[in-house]
């Protein structure tokens, strides 16, 4: 065939736009040729890149198999112990708070039967206190949940990279992006910045 | 004088039963009788169509419907979008708080408060009592 007088270059260039849009002859023709051309490719060059590639090939080989000894025990072990032991704390917290509630409302119930007086006030005040301090059970437990689904996304990903399948499909609800979950205390806003901020809108 | 009627029923919308409960005892000693609680913005929703409410006091983060989408669901509904809605939330980001103002929301609590915060901002919203 003529045009395999032609260089590879040569060849390339004078394909056409049609020609390359759609598999014709002579493209098939040029990749055959390509790929006979690096296997019998004896260059110094060649040689080194085809070793490039093996020293890399050899590289991720080896990097998966170390994700999957070290990873493999926390995918499989540790992150689902840690995160049912903070779903336990959770659970247990929450059940917690319960039996105060309860302790707060009957010393409410019983301010209540006591009528108006100093008793009955301090009681009342006395159970606000209660209520108040049994905030810290909403915001600890939605802290709590965020490190449990954050865990849950790592012994994911592990699992992916170590060749193995995921056994909790990680949340990618991108949707939700307002919700950010309480933010650390360091980073909080305080009433004060929520109210100054909400009275600027 | 109070010009706020106490009577009026009150939703309050929250995933965790433990701030249900708070804030139903918060509102209690308020004065504020005729409570309601919802677990979801669906759920919340819901009850809406089925009783008159003076009052909204909801959580942001719960599924499967937020009280962020059920704001925005309720000042959509011309029947709702004059109800007083105050959102109660761990949600404390600037974006957050912008959000929910464009979304028509009345006042923004964040989590934890305490008793005077939520009379305070009742008060705001409803009137002084």
């Amino acid at each position: 065939m003529a045009h395999h007088t032609l260089s590879l270059v040569q060849r390339l260039q004078n394909l056409s736009e049609t020609d390359l849009k759609v598999p014709s002859p002579a493209l098939a023709s040029l990749i055959h040729d390509v790929v006979e051309e690096l296997k019998n490719a004896n260059s110094y060059n060649a040689h080194d890149l085809q070793k490039e590639f093996q020293e890399i090939a050899q590289y991720i080989q080896q990097a998966r198999s170390e994700i999957a000894s070290i990873g493999g025990q926390a995918a499989e072990l540790d992150i689902p112990v840690a995160t049912d032991e903070l779903e336990a704390v959770v659970k247990a917290t929450e059940e917690a708070t319960g039996k105060i509630l309860d302790a707060a409302e009957v010393i409410g119930r019983i301010a209540g039967e006591l009528g108006e007086g100093a008793n009955a006030d301090a009681l009342n005040d006395a159970a606000t206190m209660i209520y108040e301090a049994s905030n810290f059970q909403d915001v600890t437990g939605q802290r709590l949940t965020k490190v449990i689904k954050a865990l849950q996304k790592i012994e994911g990903k592990i699992q992916s990279l170590s060749g193995g399948t995921p056994t909790q499909q990680a949340d990618i609800n991108n949707s939700a992006s307002l919700l950010n979950g309480p933010q650390l205390p360091q980073n909080a806003s305080s009433q004060d910045d929520i109210d100054a901020l909400f009275d600027s809108l | 004088m109070s010009t706020v009627n106490k009577n009026m029923n009150v939703l309050i919308v929250d995933d965790y039963k433990t701030m249900l409960r708070i804030i139903g005892n918060l509102l209690n000693q308020l004065g504020f009788k005729n409570i309601d609680e919802a677990m979801d913005g669906g759920e919340a929703y819901n009850k809406l169509k089925d009783k008159e409410y003076g009052l909204i006091i909801s959580d942001w983060n719960m599924e499967p419907v937020s009280g962020y989408d059920f704001l925005v669901k309720v000042r959509a509904d011309e029947k709702f979008k004059n109800i007083p809605f105050v959102l109660v939330t761990a949600e404390s980001k600037t974006e957050n708080v912008i959000a929910a103002k464009k979304a028509g929301v009345s006042n923004y609590i964040v989590k934890p408060f305490n008793a005077q915060t939520l009379k305070m901002k009742l008060s705001a919203v409803l009137g002084p009592f």
